[in-house]
């Protein structure tokens, strides 16, 4: 951009330079006028000099015509510059107010995206009617916003093979996964883990604590 | 510091064992307590041995106890007035005359060379014969090995069977932000941190040369399968554990081959789970099972052709065979809600497993000429069966007041032990190792 405007301001300088030495060549001519002793030579002289001077003349209107243009066209760029700067700022503007939306819409305290986790029965990796509602709203917003990432962390209680208990966190996670998918979110948005039975958030072994336990949770990457 | 056997079950012997141990930085307790203990038992009479001192009576003890535990034998008392010397034939009918029937007598000294010898001789008194005799010399610190040894050659003698009193038991110990792997001898003692993580451990598993562990950790939130040597100071200096793969998705439930050339695996990826054999010489992995269910757990049949292992394709977990070559399929368990974890015998012939009721977990046999289930254990939660190499006893995950113990129970279901770790250990994973060669 700048060397742009420099260059610019370069040829027009050379062009101002160019002009004044052509008159200072016409100034030479003129004192010719007074040296009586070769005055054939100089209607011969004068007679080239005009052809000279209007062939110089018709040359320096069109440089300047090119320098004008050129300008011109400097100008056209500089200003499709500054306007493509300007849908740039927009756009970056437009980018923040988006991931201001996001984050906005993800940490709204009462919507149903404020929801993060789904709940299971024992054994079980459908998704229950009562958690639809959740699943959709995230669905929907990772269809909104291509650029968010999620990871589903499938987990389950304590009971029964912790080895089993890893594939079906696994089958949790993933067919939560699929049903986003299903709503129009990207598989590439989209990372899925189990920790099983290992990372409980709920340490008791009564019913309450173990249905905490049986739960995929979305976890918004920033 | 002592260990302390219990039999609670209206008998009134207690045996109070002395045993120094450490465990990390901190000493603690191991509490081992008989909690069944019925049927028709051998009975033998183990003198203290020859050669005074704490050691000749600790030998003595540990013989008893690892007998005892077994719940196939009765020990005897006897008077201190008692000789301890080698008998002669005219020696069989005093003895007699006490009511003994099998008599284990022994020497202890300590070598010239810093070296430890023990001396032991197994009678047959209405047979009037020697059965067994047998010296060791080892290091010091090998006593209580020694002792164990004793009792195998003493079991091996008088039930046909071959003794694991010398095995080990690996297990994970769970604290707030930490899991740590142990290897402990089979009776709890001498417990060794192998490896230690911020993250989950479970399903260790021994090589069939006793000289590795697989186990399954997590490494960036995956399950992945890790294996580690025995060798714990080799372990410590070599860090890092070798990872297996890892392929996509969560790799876990590591099963050695027989051969110990390959793992089976199951790998979680897309809502399903499958088992693959992974060699271990160049990573490259065979598909065993290919359908939309879970498929884990496996375990390879002694002779390494069959794999069992767990499946949801009934819509509930069950236990299912596979061959390994031109694979063929077959459902072993339709009793019960949910049945997992198995586990071949050692000789095939049994399946150990867990088995769920509607109400609690419990360990399991199932006899794979009859397809008969055997519940064996009464816990509400019990988890991650493994058999001794003799086949003979069970240890399993399970709780006491609100943490994890591991209790062992016989396959007969006859005798029951329940160890509890050092205070305040959260105990879980038991794996049972191999035989250890002589």
């Amino acid at each position: 951009m700048t060397m742009k405007l420099l260059l610019a301001a370069g040829l027009l300088a050379a062009c101002i330079g160019c002009s004044s030495k052509t008159k200072m060549n016409a100034d030479i001519e003129q004192r010719d006028l007074f040296d009586e002793s070769d005055r054939r030579s100089f209607e011969q002289s004068t007679e080239l000099a005009e052809v000279s001077e209007a062939a110089s003349e018709a040359e320096l209107r069109a440089q300047q015509d090119e320098l004008k243009r050129e300008f011109e066209r400097e100008e056209q760029r500089l200003l499709e510059e500054r306007t493509k700067l300007d849908v740039e700022n927009a756009q970056k503007q437009e980018e923040m107010q988006r991931e201001a939306d996001i984050k906005e819409q993800l940490s709204q305290n009462d919507s149903l995206l404020s929801q993060r986790s789904v709940f299971y029965d024992f054994d079980s990796s459908v998704i229950k009617e009562a958690y639809r509602p959740i699943v959709k709203a995230h669905g929907n917003f990772l269809k909104q916003y291509p650029s968010v990432r999620i990871r589903i962390e499938g987990n389950c209680d304590d009971r029964g093979s912790r080895e089993y208990n890893l594939a079906l966190g696994q089958s949790r996670a993933e067919q939560l996964k699929q049903a986003l998918v299903l709503i129009g979110a990207r598989q590439d948005q989209i990372d899925v883990v189990s920790y099983g039975a290992e990372k409980p958030i709920a340490l008791g072994i009564d019913n309450d604590s173990r249905s905490k336990n049986r739960r995929s949770d979305l976890v918004y990457i920033d | 510091m002592f260990s302390v056997f219990r039999i609670t079950n209206g008998l009134t012997k207690v045996f109070w064992l002395s045993a120094v141990f450490l465990y990390g930085a901190a000493s603690a307790q191991v509490e081992i307590e008989i909690i069944a203990d019925e049927g028709a038992k051998i009975p033998i009479t183990v003198l203290p041995f020859e050669g005074g001192g704490a050691e000749a009576r600790l030998i003595s003890e540990i013989i008893s106890a690892d007998l005892m535990k077994t719940g196939l034998f009765t020990i005897q008392g006897f008077e201190k007035k008692w000789s301890r010397a080698k008998l002669t034939e005219s020696d069989y009918p005093d003895w007699k005359s006490k009511d003994v029937q099998n008599l284990v007598i022994g020497k202890f000294m300590d070598l010239d060379d810093g070296r430890i010898q023990g001396t032991f001789w197994l009678y047959d008194i209405l047979g009037q014969a020697m059965s067994v005799g047998y010296q060791i010399k080892d290091d010091p610190a090998q006593i209580r090995r020694m002792a164990h040894h004793f009792a195998d050659l003493i079991y091996e003698k008088l039930t046909g069977d071959k003794g694991i009193f010398r095995t080990k038991i690996a297990y994970v110990v769970r604290s707030k932000d930490k899991s740590t792997l142990v290897i402990a001898d089979s009776d709890g003692h001498n417990p060794k941190e192998i490896y230690s993580t911020n993250e989950p451990i479970l399903s260790p598993s021994w090589s069939p040369d006793g000289g590795q562990i697989a186990f399954v950790s997590f490494i960036n939130r995956k399950a992945a399968v890790h294996v580690v040597p025995v060798d714990y100071e080799r372990s410590r200096a070599t860090g890092k554990p070798r990872i297996i793969g890892p392929y996509p998705g969560s790799n876990s439930a590591p099963a050695w081959s027989p051969d110990g050339k390959s793992l089976a695996i199951a790998i979680s990826k897309d809502g399903k789970s499958d088992i693959f054999i992974v060699s271990l010489n160049d990573q490259s992995k065979v598909q065993i099972t290919n359908d939309r269910f879970i498929n884990t757990e496996p375990s390879f049949s002694s002779d390494g052709k069959n794999i069992v292992f767990t499946s949801d394709r009934p819509g509930r977990p069950q236990v299912y065979q596979t061959t390994v070559k031109a694979v063929s399929e077959v459902r072993l368990t339709y009793e019960g809600r949910y049945n997992a974890s198995p586990q071949f015998s050692p000789d095939d012939s049994f399946v150990v497993l867990i088995h769920y009721d509607e109400r609690k977990f419990n360990v399991g046999t199932l006899d794979m000429k009859s397809g008969i289930v055997q519940i064996l254990t009464n816990g509400s939660l019990d988890q991650s069966p493994s058999i001794s190499p003799n086949g003979k006893v069970i240890v399993y995950a399970s709780e006491a007041n609100g943490r994890g113990i591991l209790r062992f129970v016989s396959k007969n279901g006859r005798a029951k032990l329940r160890y509890v770790g050092p205070k305040g250990d959260d105990i879980r994973e038991p794996s049972w190792g191999p035989f250890i060669k002589d």
